[in-house]
């Protein structure tokens, strides 16, 4: 069974009366532990189509499976409690909660999902060490790099041990080095049996994945 | 989850939150005085004539509860009359009037009670009225006289010769103290029959003051006596409080308006400083729901911010209204015909919990619209506003 699935998926949204199209008829599969990279220009669907993949927004048209399940079916709640314990998120702007230490935004989804206190205490130290920011751990995201920040991002991501991990422009605010970090972190993460998929810019990221899938103007090309 | 966050929410950006605890407080603190205020008044009265040892008051009908000039006639024959109901122990009269007190060539105006025998409610004293006058410390004071001295006690002034119109010496038997005396004001006791003498009437009382049986009903008691007497108009300690509240209503309103002045101050405060931040964090938020956390989870949790502000404030709140309290009620106290025994301002838990309980809701209540606005958050839109900018 695949991770994700879309099938002929469109999502239309209204402005002002008119209807845009930012997907038109996508589909694609991932499989457990592929990584695949979504490129494409600005504007392409890129984001929309990670959104419609992690059960954020739901197509216009069209359907998305998430592990054989079709996400128009399940209610909001379901989809919520399906990213709290199988998918992860990464953003381009990390979004850690600066009031929180690195340690704390690490446990949030893990504090969400009722994780006992020793397995929660465990799993923060071993994903920490996993991004190699067990030094850092009492750190507050204002006091890290950006490199620092987004691998505490993706910790937090993987919090809950998810099959699917999906990063949207993750390297779009590092420089090339630490873009490229982050990339080997990516690939480790797949290598550990987890499926990634990226939307990037980054030629270099993408050129880490699978399979590499092209976006323009809402189609897979 | 939730807790915790909205414990650290409130952490992230410590001047506000101290700024926004502060407005809370204060709000608080009056919201707890005016509580005071409000039940404190009619608690206070209540504490006063629940002192007064009897139950019921007799008084003519159609005058004041608390302050008449007019004489019940026949009062023997009325009092022994009231007496043979099975669950009255003792029915005592008393005279209330205004004299005039002599010693060492001056002479001072006094309330005077004429009281058949001790009657620790009116007069609180080791003296007995049956060997001489009790006198309060502000009559003694001004007019420099001790236990044992002879004064004359004097009725109206006559308009020709300015001297009373009747006088008699009495000798001051002791001092007492005199639960109803306003402040400043002269009091002396006396016996009834010396009064009787100096007034000029036979048989008569300002008003009866009635003990019912330990465990009879005083109501019962007291709409016998209505019934028996249709000229004369008795008041139980709950009619009289009542009676009390009604001359008091607008304190109550005051209380009221100013409570409520409070309490949407503070609602405005949480909510508009809970909306500002919560239009900064919308992003967070955002990114919290797109990690799993559920819809219901973060109206909740905006929610308890202002649960949490109200909780950290109330303590405040009560301490400092409590400390504003003394000021304020001796200012009121200082007004004119204030009874020295009554307290406007009364602590009790009931108006702490009250004011604890209506903080919480003021907080939670504040929080309703940030947390409306969390939990209408559009995900997959503030997802590409916020965090894909």
């Amino acid at each position: 069974m695949s991770v994700v699935e879309v099938r002929e998926a469109w999502r239309i949204y209204r402005l002002d009366g008119v209807e845009v199209p930012a997907l038109r008829g996508v589909s694609l599969e991932v499989h457990p532990g592929e990584f695949v990279a979504i490129v494409g220009p600005s504007g392409s669907g890129k984001s929309t189509l990670l959104h419609l993949m992690g059960g954020v927004d739901l197509p216009t048209a069209g359907e998305v499976r998430l592990f054989g399940r079709p996400t128009h079916r399940m209610k909001e709640a379901e989809r919520t409690r399906l990213r709290l314990h199988r998918i992860g998120f990464a953003f381009q702007r990390f979004f850690l909660l600066p009031h929180l230490t690195l340690e704390e935004n690490v446990l949030l989804p893990m504090l969400e999902a009722r994780l006992p206190a020793q397995e929660r205490r465990r799993r923060v130290e071993e994903l920490l060490g996993y991004v190699g920011l067990l030094h850092r751990r009492h750190h507050r995201p204002g006091q890290l790099s950006g490199g620092e920040t987004q691998r505490g991002a993706i910790a937090r991501a993987l919090a809950n041990r998810p099959a699917l991990l999906l990063a949207d422009e993750p390297t779009g605010e590092l420089d090339q080095q630490t873009g490229r970090e982050i990339g080997e972190l990516f690939r480790r993460i797949h290598r550990d049996g987890v499926a990634v998929v990226v939307v990037t810019h980054n030629p270099e990221l993408a050129s880490l994945a699978e399979r590499v899938l092209t976006l323009r103007d809402g189609r897979l090309v | 989850m939730v807790a915790f966050l909205a414990l650290r929410s409130l952490r992230r950006s410590p001047t506000r939150t101290l700024l926004l605890l502060s407005g809370i407080t204060l709000s608080g603190s009056l919201l707890f005085d005016m509580t005071m205020l409000g039940s404190g008044l009619v608690e206070s009265f209540s504490g006063v004539l629940g002192r007064l040892g009897y139950e019921i008051r007799v008084v003519p009908r159609g005058t004041l509860p608390l302050s008449s000039t007019l004489l019940i006639p026949n009062a023997s024959r009325i009092t022994a009359a009231l007496a043979t109901h099975p669950d009255v122990a003792w029915v005592s009269p008393i005279i209330a009037t205004q004299l005039y007190v002599e010693a060492g060539g001056k002479r001072l105006s006094a309330v005077a009670y004429g009281i058949p025998s001790r009657l620790p409610a009116l007069v609180r004293t080791e003296a007995d009225v049956r060997e001489g006058i009790v006198i309060n410390p502000s009559l003694a004071r001004e007019l420099r006289i001790r236990a044992g001295d002879r004064v004359r006690l004097g009725t109206r002034l006559s308009p020709s010769t300015l001297a009373p119109q009747a006088t008699v010496e009495v000798r001051v038997a002791g001092f007492g103290e005199f639960p109803f005396d306003l402040r400043g004001q002269r009091t002396l006791a006396s016996s009834l029959r010396t009064l009787e003498e100096l007034l000029g009437t036979r048989d008569s009382a300002s008003f009866l003051a009635v003990k019912v049986r330990e465990g009879e009903d005083p109501e019962a008691v007291r709409a016998w006596m209505n019934r028996s007497f249709p000229e004369l108009e008795a008041l139980s300690i709950p009619a009289l409080l009542q009676a009390v509240r009604r001359q008091l209503r607008y304190f109550d309103h005051f209380s009221v308006i100013l409570s409520g002045v409070s309490l949407v101050v503070a609602t405005l405060l949480v909510g508009t400083v809970l909306t500002l931040q919560l239009g900064e964090r919308l992003g967070e938020l955002a990114v919290l729901r797109t990690l799993g956390v559920q819809r219901t989870r973060l109206v909740l949790l905006v929610l308890l911010e202002g649960f949490v502000l109200a909780a950290t404030s109330a303590p405040l709140a009560l301490g400092i209204g409590l400390a504003l309290s003394e000021p304020l009620d001796a200012i009121l106290r200082a007004m004119p015909g204030v009874p020295q025994d009554v307290r406007f301002f009364v602590p009790s838990s009931a108006a702490a919990l009250r004011t604890v309980l209506l903080l919480l809701a003021t907080g939670t209540l504040g929080a309703a619209y940030p947390a409306w606005v969390a939990g209408s958050l559009e995900l997959a839109t503030t997802l590409h506003r916020e965090v894909q900018g």
